[in-house]
C-alpha cells in the first residue's frame, strides 16, 4: 500500500501537522540540536567509559523534548487555534472534538517517536558502555512515551481554560512549571531505576495513575471544545466512572485472589503490604483530576436536555459533596483493607484534595471577588493553587532545611507531594500530623459545604 | 428561521428574527456592527444555540439534528485562522480529509474547487503568505469542498481590493446559478445591492426589513421610491425654463413632488412609489415617458439622471444607527 493510500486512514490533523513539521524550522533545529547533544554525550561517555551517566544525560535530552517542548508546543498552538476559532470551523466538517484532540496527541507522539528513533543508536550504545540494561532502557522509553501521552492531554486541557489574554499569559507560565515538575519527576525516576533497578509494581501503578489522569483530562478537554449544539458533558463523567470502577474492581479482584490463595503472588511479593495504599492513591488521583476537570463540560449553555453538573458554577453544591464523598469512601474502603501502618498516609492523601478544593471555593465563593466568580476562574484558581502549592513549598523546604530534606521545613507540608512523602511511611512519623491534617480537611469540608449551601440558597 | 432569539445575560442579541432563504437565492444580511448578524449566522451554522426559536436547513433543525445540518452548510467566518507552513493545496487537502473524502475523490474535489476559485496557479504557495483576497478565496474554496447546499459567508468582501470584490461577486453568482442558497453579510451596501437577490436588514437584534432587494429598497425608502435629476442647457432664461419644467412634471401622475434644483438650470423630481411587484422595466418606462414630455415641450435637457432607491437608501431609512 502506498503512503498516499495509507495516509487516507490517518488522522487529518496528524497528516497536516507532519506536513507542517517538515517545513518548520523550529522542529528541524530541535532535531539537529538533540542529535548533536546526543553525539557529544556519547563521545564524552566513551572517553569516560560511563554508560549510566550517558543514558541519564540522553534520557534528559529526550525528556526535554518529550515532556517539555512537545507538550508546550501543543499547548501554545491549541491556544492560538482557540483564539482564531479554528476548532469550531474544523468541527463543522464532522471531525469531532475527540478526533481533533486525538490527532493533536498522535502528532505529539509522532514527533517524539521520530526523535527517539534518531537517538536510539546512542541509547543502545550507552548500554554497551556498562550502562543500563536494554530491557530497562526499553521500559523507560515506553514509560516516557506514556508520560508524553499523558502530559500532552494535560497541556491541551490547560489550553482550553483561559478566556482572557491575562489568563493565557499566567497559564503558560503555570503549564511550563507543571511540565518542568513532570520532567524532573521522570528523570529522577530514571535515575532511581539506575540505582535500584525497576520496581515493576510501582512503575505500573504510577503509569496507570498518569495515564488515568491524562484520559480524564483528554475527555474534559474534548468536552470543553465541543460545540454548544453537542452534548459532550457525559464523556468526562463516563471516563471518571469507568476509571473509578476499573481501579476498584481490579483492586478488589487482586485482593480476593491473593487472600484467597493465602500467600502473596509470585510476581509482586510485597503486594499485600502496600497494594491497598496504591489503589487508594490511584483512586484519589482520579477523583482529583475529575474534580479539576468535571466542571469543564457543564458551565455553558447547551442543547435542550443538557443537564448541568458543576463543581464550580455559582450555587453548585452536589459536585463538591460528591467529590468529598468519593474521597472519604476511598479512604474508608482501602483503609479497611490496608495494613494499619499505611492508614495515616492514606488519610493525608485524601485530605489534601479536600483542603485545596475548599481553599479555592472559599476564595471564589466566600470572598466573591468579581473577577473570580465565573466557574472557569474558580477552576483556574484551583489549578494554579494546586500546582504552585505542590511545587513552591517543596522548593522552599529544599532551600531552608539544613539537610536539603523538604519535609524538615514545616511549611513545606502544605505541598501534597511533601506531605504524602513524609507521612506515607510504614514507620510512624509525626504521630499526630496525619490526624491533624485529616481533622483540618473535615472542618474545611463541613465549612465549605455550609458556605456553598448558603450561596445556593442566595441564588434560589 | 422562525422567532429566533439569543440572549447573553442581560443583552438581547437577537429578538424574534424570522426569514426564509430559497435555493439559488443570494441574500444580503445587512446591519451595523453589533446588530446580530454574526450571531444569526453562527446559530445557522450550528456553532451556537438560540435562546428561543427554530432554525431549519432543508427540514433539519440545527438544534435537534446538527449532525444532519452540517453536511448541508458551508460556513466562512470573518477570520480565516492561522495555517503556518501549509500550502494552499495542503490546506484544502486537510479540510477535504476532515470532510471524510478519500483517495482519488478527495484529490479530484480539491482540484475542482481550486479551479473554480482560481487558486490552481497558487497551489504550492504557503497559505500564510497569500494576500487577504487570496486567503478569502482559499477559505471559500474550503467551504465548497463537500458541495454544500447553503453557504453562510460572514463579511467575505471585507478587506478586499476592487478587483477581488468583483471576482468574488462573479463566483457567488456562479454558485447561486448552481442552485446554492447563499447568505452573505457585508458592510459594503453597494456591493450587496449588485450581487443579492434578497436582503435582510437587522439592527439591535431586530429584523427591520426582509425580502427582494428592490422591494425592500422601495418599501424602505419612503413614499417616493425613485428620483429624477434634470439639468438644462444654461442661459439667460434659466428661471423660465425651470418654472416650465416644474409645471410640466407636476402634471404627470407618476411624479409626487418637483423642486427647483437650487442655484442653476435644473429640477429634482421625486416619483410616486410604485406598487409592490412593479418591475424595473415599468419604472424605466415611466422615466422614459417623462423625458419624452420634457424634450417634446422643447426644453433643452442636457442631463437626465434617474436614480432608483437602493439598498443604501433602505438601510439608512430603516436603521437608526443604534448600537448595543
Amino acid at each position: 500500500m502506498r503512503f498516499a493510500q495509507l495516509s487516507d486512514w490517518l488522522s487529518p490533523i496528524l497528516v497536516k501537522e507532519l506536513r507542517q513539521g517538515r517545513r518548520s524550522r523550529a522542529l528541524i533545529l530541535l532535531a539537529v540540536l538533540t542529535l548533536l547533544a546526543s553525539g557529544m554525550i556519547t563521545l564524552y561517555a566513551i572517553g569516560k567509559d560511563s554508560g549510566t551517566d550517558a543514558f541519564i544525560a540522553l534520557y534528559f535530552c529526550l525528556s526535554i523534548v518529550g515532556f517539555l517542548i512537545v507538550p508546550l508546543t501543543a499547548h501554545r498552538s491549541f491556544v492560538r487555534e482557540q483564539e482564531d476559532g479554528s476548532w469550531q470551523v474544523l468541527q463543522l466538517t464532522g471531525l469531532g472534538p475527540r478526533r481533533i484532540l486525538a490527532g493533536k496527541l498522535a502528532s505529539s507522539l509522532a514527533q517524539v517517536a521520530i526523535l527517539s528513533v534518531a537517538v536510539s543508536p546512542f541509547l543502545i550504545l550507552s548500554h554497551f558502555l556498562t550502562g543500563y540494561g536494554l530491557l530497562n532502557i526499553a521500559l523507560l522509553c515506553a514509560a516516557g512515551a506514556l508520560m508524553t501521552g499523558a502530559l500532552t492531554p494535560a497541556a491541551l486541557f490547560a489550553a482550553t481554560l483561559p478566556t482572557t489574554r491575562a489568563q493565557r499569559g499566567v497559564l503558560q507560565i503555570l503549564v511550563l512549571v507543571g511540565l518542568i515538575c513532570g520532567l524532573s519527576a521522570c528523570v529522577s525516576f530514571a535515575m532511581e531505576v539506575g540505582r535500584r533497578g525497576v520496581d515493576t509494581y510501582n512503575l505500573v501503578a504510577s503509569l496507570w495513575g498518569v495515564v488515568s489522569v491524562g484520559f480524564v483530562l483528554f475527555e474534559a478537554a474534548a468536552a470543553r471544545i465541543s460545540l454548544p449544539t453537542e452534548n459532550y458533558a457525559w464523556r468526562p463523567r463516563l471516563a471518571l466512572i469507568v476509571l473509578l470502577i476499573g481501579v476498584t474492581a481490579l483492586g478488589v479482584w487482586a485482593h480476593v485472589r491473593v487472600w484467597g490463595f493465602g500467600v502473596p503472588g509470585p510476581i509482586f511479593p510485597d503486594f499485600v503490604d502496600y497494594s491497598a495504599r496504591n489503589f487508594h492513591l490511584l483512586t484519589v488521583l482520579i477523583i482529583s483530576a475529575g474534580a479539576l476537570a468535571m466542571a469543564t463540560e457543564a458551565d455553558r449553555a447547551g442543547p435542550p436536555g443538557h443537564r448541568r453538573f458543576s463543581l464550580f458554577a455559582p450555587g453548585a453544591l452536589a459536585g463538591f459533596r460528591l467529590t468529598v464523598l468519593l474521597l472519604v469512601a476511598s479512604t474508608a474502603f482501602w483503609g479497611a483493607v490496608a495494613e494499619p501502618h499505611w492508614l495515616p498516609g492514606m488519610v493525608v492523601v485524601a485530605s489534601y484534595p479536600i483542603l485545596y478544593l475548599a481553599a479555592a471555593l472559599w476564595v471564589c465563593r466566600g470572598l466573591r471577588p468579581r473577577a473570580l466568580v465565573a466557574p472557569d476562574a474558580t477552576r483556574f484558581v484551583l489549578g494554579s493553587w494546586a500546582l504552585l502549592g505542590a511545587f513552591v513549598p517543596w522548593l522552599l523546604g529544599k532551600g531552608f532545611s539544613a539537610h536539603g530534606a523538604a519535609e524538615e521545613f514545616p511549611l513545606a507540608l502544605i505541598s501534597p507531594a511533601v506531605g504524602y512523602a513524609f507521612f506515607d511511611h510504614p514507620l510512624p512519623r509525626g504521630l499526630y500530623g496525619p490526624w491533624v491534617i485529616g481533622a483540618l480537611a473535615v472542618l474545611a469540608g463541613v465549612a465549605t459545604d455550609r458556605l456553598l449551601a448558603r450561596r445556593r440558597a442566595d441564588r434560589a | 428561521m422562525r422567532g429566533l432569539s439569543r440572549s447573553f445575560d442581560a443583552l438581547r442579541a437577537l429578538d424574534d428574527v424570522s426569514f426564509d432563504l430559497e435555493a439559488g437565492v443570494i441574500m444580503g444580511f445587512v446591519g451595523p456592527n453589533g446588530a446580530g448578524k454574526t450571531t444569526t449566522m453562527r446559530i445557522l451554522a450550528t456553532l451556537d444555540t438560540p435562546s428561543a426559536g427554530t432554525v431549519k436547513v432543508d427540514g433539519h433543525s440545527v438544534l435537534e439534528r446538527p449532525d444532519a445540518v452540517r453536511p448541508l452548510i458551508g460556513y466562512m467566518p470573518d477570520r480565516q485562522g492561522a495555517y503556518d507552513d501549509t500550502s494552499v493545496w495542503e490546506y484544502l487537502d486537510f479540510f477535504a480529509r476532515a470532510y471524510g473524502l478519500r483517495g482519488q475523490t478527495r484529490r479530484q474535489r480539491v482540484e475542482e474547487v481550486m479551479e473554480f476559485t482560481g487558486l490552481t496557479p497558487l497551489r504550492s504557495k504557503l497559505f500564510s503568505s497569500l494576500s487577504k483576497g487570496m486567503q478569502q478565496r482559499a477559505s471559500l474554496a474550503r467551504t465548497l469542498l463537500h458541495d454544500p447546499r447553503l453557504l453562510i459567508l460572514d463579511e467575505p468582501a471585507d478587506g478586499l481590493d476592487p478587483r477581488a470584490r468583483i471576482e468574488l461577486r462573479e463566483m457567488l453568482r456562479a454558485l447561486a446559478a448552481q442552485g446554492k442558497a447563499i447568505l452573505v453579510s457585508s458592510h459594503i451596501l453597494s456591493e450587496l445591492s449588485e450581487i443579492c437577490d434578497a436582503c435582510a436588514i437587522i439592527e439591535q437584534g431586530k429584523l427591520l426589513a426582509v425580502g427582494p432587494v428592490d422591494e425592500v429598497a422601495n418599501r424602505a425608502a419612503g413614499h417616493a421610491a425613485a428620483e429624477l435629476q434634470i439639468r438644462f442647457v444654461s442661459g439667460d432664461r434659466d428661471a423660465a425654463l425651470v418654472e416650465h419644467a416644474v409645471r410640466l412634471l407636476s402634471a404627470q401622475p407618476v411624479v409626487a413632488e418637483v423642486t427647483a434644483d437650487g442655484g442653476g438650470a435644473g429640477v429634482r423630481a421625486r416619483l410616486v412609489r410604485p406598487p409592490p411587484g412593479t418591475s424595473a422595466v415599468s419604472a424605466d418606462s415611466d422615466s422614459a415617458r417623462l423625458l419624452q414630455v420634457l424634450v417634446g415641450a422643447g426644453l433643452p435637457v442636457c442631463t437626465f439622471h434617474y436614480r432608483r432607491a437602493d439598498l443604501e437608501d433602505a438601510f439608512m431609512s430603516v436603521t437608526k444607527g443604534r448600537i448595543q
